[in-house]
């Protein structure tokens, strides 16, 4: 995969020009046949005049029209086909690339980054990059060719012809200038929109609450008053459309005033002014969409800081000193609450942290999983609220792997004695149940026991699950445990759990028990902890009372 | 068709908006008048040219036409543009309205399992009107005031010339015909386009969701490969649409040599033979030209606000046929409740397939609590005992059940589970503090008051509750600070909602105590609020730990959907088996 993101902007588009010369070179080639043909037909218009007064229709020569017409037709469809293509498949290729670096990335490296916010760039970002190379180079290409072939005609004809245009290009750049000006309020009632959008979605996922209470009107006029603040930004960022649109005509009317003068002036033929509001029509479209270049271009330059920022952003360096030191699991040594502690885990034993909430164990497996995926270990964490792909359960098991048939039997056997049997009549029929946005047709509990048959079918050493059978009760508990531990097939993992359950520090082999902003208190093997009297065992039974 | 046409015109009338309806009528009027001047004057331009001292005077009337024609087109889009504004605040504003006080739950039932997904009532709210919105930013009503003037234009040139303005009139209507039905191509394709988009979004959203959790476990680069495939897709389509967009906006560009070469054919017939006659035509076709060309695009723009406005029509009158309840309603919080009494006959959740035995049945429940006691739910997962509580609070509906309320000052209430307006009824006595309660991106004082009740009341509750509570001290925000649902734990949540309950006091609340998970200062905390709201109500809590329920009036042990045994801690211990081997399994 060709790397396309490290770019910054010029370069970018510098290089995204080489890389699709040919459809350019096409594209303006076609720019200027177009406008070519285009600039015939007010000599033509003005020809139909004159013939029309010195009465020499006959020598009219019709099936000219039609051959312009068909040239138009043909190359400005194909200019616009040239400049579009390229920069749609340039879209694709970034999006692609970003999820890519997403997906290689560390997750930490992007935490200051919502899911919204990664939407945002993926969709609307490259989405304002590709408006921006495919529209505003083709109306650059457009009115530089227009102004290159008019500009002669036009001299040609009359030299004072050409100051005629002054009062349209005037009003032109007026029109530019007031729709810039306007700009922010664009994007404020963008802003205020998603807020409002945000403002329903609560209301949604609190209507159950909202009804309750019978705070109904409390809220409804909240929400008018977010829907209000929107519809303003609405009407003031419409604001300078609506003065400025008209002022284009109004440019035009005033030209062709100056025009009319002209030709009075020098005594011409009111047939050159047919020539003349030729080229002003001519002239409007390149000249009109002049601000939205500026719009396009600022907005794929803001984009592309945006995309550049979390690009930035993904390619920190991360890795911490204490990295390098990694031998083997039960010699760790880590910061750990500000302090350097020492931390022994079992190789092919099952471990579990414990603590209170807030004691730092979902911290703790982060590092060592960071630490293991730096050390290129095969290993595999499941969070305590695991995410589900829109997709089949068997889909979110495997994760697009080949599943051969002892996985597929692990799997099955995984889905029975997890007590997920109950999705659906068959475990074939559970396999291809689709799991709906975020996993919401199955339930929170269902959704991490997923995730837990994930991390077993997939061939990894290490298995690290935080609070795992949190949302299980206990007798599901138990025969998962057991059925894990009988399996030949998981034998020689490691597994590291965090828990504060006692019945599953009951059936792990190994306890590690930390404290907030103390660290490691004690480690050691099951039996010997819950023997004696140890801070697990005091700590369990403060619970019980 | 009559009905749905008066709907549509209450919909879109505003009240007090005649003024602004007058300035865009006049606008509309004003413009017509120019365009029917504009030809007239034009020949006369250049007829002028010949003639001396005639030609200031028509400088100074085209200067005065092109004026009026910018001020008729500011006025007609402002006036638009405000009275949009309006439009949308209140189609918006009534279906949110409406929507909100509609009742939705599952279970079966007339509406019992009516209801819309969160992403259409999005869509029903925003989305559909947003649609008006962009034919206001793209200048699609534009078209009707271009039109104005442009028939208008057409009208009066026949005067002037009348096979050619005929033939032009005939020319341009065709072309507008023809465009209009090639948008019909159009509008499939770029819907195509759109259905991708959504696709890809959806896909993106998906994916991107899942990244940071699937980093850590092999995961074969499925979100890439995944998104690959829908980029590709969204590639192909949008391709397919610029061709035939491409291709379409050429042809009304191709449009000018068309109608002049028209010109010439019907130049036997039509007898011109001044040189100011073939301007103004010429100037008429340059004009028209560009309103000709935006017909098609403007025309599928309207059509889809037009959708957009239909389906907010639909969502209205679907929502109307719903419960709801009243904003204008009070309260209606029974003060003098004494006690409740609830039986439970049968409920059974809907089977999936029709045919499948029923999943699991809740049979045989009945219980008595009084205002200040508080009982205790326990027994395994399974047994029912969170069915038991959705149905007291209404969140699912069990027609086969009753429920009384006892007052000390009136005579008692019942509501029966099949009669949907005496179950909103009681469920304005019952609050639940549970951890999927939700919590605003509001200030806690608006998280815990919904706008409810007086400063002062707030103030003094705030301050008791300080007291009562170190916890909340500790936890740091104050209460004009803004909270973040995403910022807080489920615990946190729930004290949250718990807060709420104790200020919006209601005779009856429900409880679901979190399993695990809690610090120690925060579990006091809960515990502490409990007993605050337990002071005056009847609280309700499914409980997962001995101790929030040694001290209850009284203990339900469910199993198997069935009520097992009731009593205080005491005398289970004694007689329930069921009890012992929950009390063992949360402390062994």
């Amino acid at each position: 995969m060709i790397s396309r993101l490290h770019r910054k902007f010029i370069p970018w588009v510098v290089a995204h020009s080489f890389e699709f010369w040919y459809y350019y070179l096409g594209a303006l080639l076609c720019l200027y046949f177009l406008h070519y043909f285009q600039s015939v037909l007010p000599g033509l218009a003005k020809d139909l005049g004159d013939k029309v007064m010195n009465d020499q229709l006959k020598e009219i020569d019709l099936p000219k029209f039609f051959y312009l017409a068909f040239a138009i037709l043909i190359f400005r469809t194909f200019s616009r086909l040239l400049f579009f293509y390229p920069a749609r498949i340039q879209q694709k290729n970034l999006r692609l690339e970003m999820m890519q670096r997403l997906e290689r990335a560390l997750p930490k490296t992007y935490e200051n980054f919502s899911e919204g916010n990664l939407f945002q760039t993926v969709v609307n970002d490259f989405n304002r990059l590709r408006g921006f190379i495919g529209f505003a180079l083709l109306q650059v290409g457009n009115i530089i060719i227009a102004a290159m072939i008019f500009i002669p005609k036009i001299r040609e004809f009359n030299d004072d012809f050409l100051i005629a245009f002054t009062p349209l290009i005037v009003c032109v750049v007026l029109f530019s200038v007031l729709i810039l000006f306007f700009q922010p309020y664009v994007r404020k009632n963008m802003d205020a929109y998603a807020e409002v959008q945000n403002f329903v979605i609560e209301s949604y996922d609190a209507k159950k609450t909202i009804k309750n209470f019978h705070s109904e009107s409390s809220f409804y006029k909240l929400f008018q008053s977010y829907s209000a603040t929107e519809l303003r930004y609405f009407f003031i960022s419409g604001l300078g459309r609506v003065i400025s649109f008209p002022l284009v005509k109004l440019g035009t009317g005033a030209s062709l005033i100056w025009g009319a003068m002209i030709v009075k002036d020098q005594n011409l033929s009111g047939t050159d002014l047919i020539f003349f509001s030729g080229f002003l029509y001519l002239i409007l479209e390149p000249l009109l969409f002049l601000s939205w270049i500026g719009i396009v271009t600022s907005q794929g330059y803001a984009a592309w800081g945006r995309i550049k920022k979390l690009v930035g952003s993904l390619e920190q360096d991360v890795r911490e000193d204490w990295y390098q030191n990694y031998k083997n699991l039960d010699a760790l040594t880590l910061p750990f609450w500000g302090k350097k502690v020492n931390l022994e885990i079992k190789n092919n034993a099952w471990n579990v942290v414990i603590g209170d909430t807030g004691s730092g164990k979902s911290y703790l497996i982060d590092k060592i999983a960071e630490l293991l995926h730096f050390s290129g270990c095969s290993y595999s964490m499941i969070r305590q609220e695991p995410y589900l792909y829109n997709d089949t359960v068997g889909n979110n098991i495997f994760l697009g792997q080949d599943a051969n048939p002892e996985k597929m039997d692990l799997a099955k056997k995984c889905l029975l004695e997890f007590g997920l049997e109950v999705l659906a009549p068959t475990l074939e029929e559970v396999l291809s149940l689709e799991v709906g946005e975020n996993g919401k047709k199955v339930s929170g509990g269902q959704a991490k026991r997923i995730a837990l048959i994930r991390s077993l079918v997939s061939d990894v050493d290490v298995i690290i699950w935080d609070d795992p059978f949190s949302s299980v009760d206990l007798l599901l508990e138990r025969q998962i445990i057991k059925t894990l531990k009988s399996d030949k097939r998981l034998r020689g993992k490691t597994f590291i759990l965090t828990s504060h359950r006692f019945s599953t520090v009951r059936s792990c082999d190994w306890i590690i028990f930390i404290e907030k902003g103390e660290g490691v208190k004690e480690t050691g093997s099951r039996k010997e902890l819950l023997s004696r009297d140890s801070l697990t065992n005091e700590y369990f039974k403060k619970q019980m009372v | 068709m009559n009905t749905s046409k008066n709907k549509w015109f209450e919909f879109i009338y505003i009240p007090d908006s005649k003024l602004l309806i007058f300035f865009i009528l006049l606008a509309l009027a004003g413009a017509s008048v120019l365009g029917y001047y504009t030809p007239i004057v034009v020949s006369s331009l250049y007829d002028s040219f010949q003639k001396d001292g005639e030609f200031m005077p028509i400088i100074w009337a085209i200067g005065a036409l092109y004026v009026g024609e910018y001020f008729a087109s500011v006025v007609y889009q402002l006036g638009l543009s405000r009275y949009i504004q309006k439009l949308l605040q209140q189609i918006r504003s009534n279906s949110y309205k409406k929507w909100i006080l509609t009742y939705e739950s599952i279970g079966k039932g007339k509406f019992g399992s009516h209801n819309y997904p969160m992403g259409e009532v999005i869509a029903r709210i925003l989305n559909d009107t947003e649609a008006v919105i962009e034919m206001v930013s793209s200048g699609s009503f534009k078209i009707f005031i271009d039109f104005a003037f442009i028939v208008s234009s057409l009208i009066s040139f026949i005067k002037l010339n009348t096979v050619s303005g005929a033939a032009l009139i005939a020319a341009e209507v065709l072309v507008c015909v023809a465009l209009i039905l090639a948008s019909k191509k159009m509008a499939k394709i770029y819907m195509a386009v759109r259905k991708s988009t959504g696709h890809l979004n959806r896909a993106v959203a998906n994916l991107s969701g899942g990244l940071r959790d699937t980093f850590h476990t092999p995961n074969n680069s499925f979100a890439s490969k995944a998104s690959e495939a829908s980029f590709e897709d969204f590639l192909k389509k949008q391709l397919k649409a610029n061709v035939w967009d491409a291709s379409y906006f050429a042809i009304a560009e191709s449009l000018f040599p068309i109608l002049l070469a028209l010109l010439v054919i019907v130049f036997p017939y039509s007898n011109i033979t001044e040189m100011a006659i073939i301007a103004a035509i010429i100037d008429l076709i340059q004009r028209s030209i560009t309103p000709i060309k935006e017909i098609a695009s403007k025309i599928s723009g309207i059509q889809r606000a037009k959708t957009g406005m239909d389906r907010i029509l639909e969502f209205n009158s679907d929502l109307a046929t719903m419960p709801k309840s009243n904003m204008e309603d009070e309260q209606f919080v029974i003060e003098d409740f004494k006690a409740l009494e609830v039986e439970i006959f049968s409920f059974v959740y809907p089977a999936i397939n029709e045919n499948d035995p029923p999943a699991f049945e809740l049979k045989d429940i009945n219980f008595r609590g009084k205002a200040g006691q508080l009982v205790g739910i326990v027994g395994m997962s399974g047994s029912g005992k969170s069915t038991l509580l959705k149905i007291l609070s209404t969140d699912i509906l069990c027609p086969d059940s009753k429920i009384k309320i006892e007052r000390e000052r009136h005579p008692s209430i019942e509501f029966q589970g099949d009669n949907l307006e005496g179950i909103a009824q009681y469920k304005r006595q019952v609050s639940i503090v549970s951890q999927d309660s939700h919590v605003f991106s509001e200030s806690l004082k608006f998280n815990i008051t919904f706008g409810e009740k007086s400063e002062k009341e707030f103030k003094e509750f705030w301050t008791k509750v300080n007291v009562e509570i170190p916890y909340l001290k500790k936890w740091g925000p104050r209460p004009e600070d803004v909270i973040k649902a995403k910022d807080l734990s489920m615990g946190q949540k729930q004290l949250v909602s718990a807060l709420r309950s104790c200020f919006l006091r209601k005779p009856i609340v429900l409880f679901d105590e979190i399993s695990s998970g809690l610090d120690s200062e925060l579990e006091e905390a809960l515990r502490k609020l409990v007993l605050l709201i337990q002071e005056k109500s009847l609280t309700i809590i499914v409980a997962h730990r001995v101790e929030t329920i040694l001290k209850s009036n009284l203990i339900l042990v469910m199993k198997d959907g069935l009520l097992a045994n009731m009593g205080t801690h005491a005398e289970l211990m004694q007689i329930d088996a069921t009890y012992q081997e929950f009390l063992a399994q949360v402390s062994s």
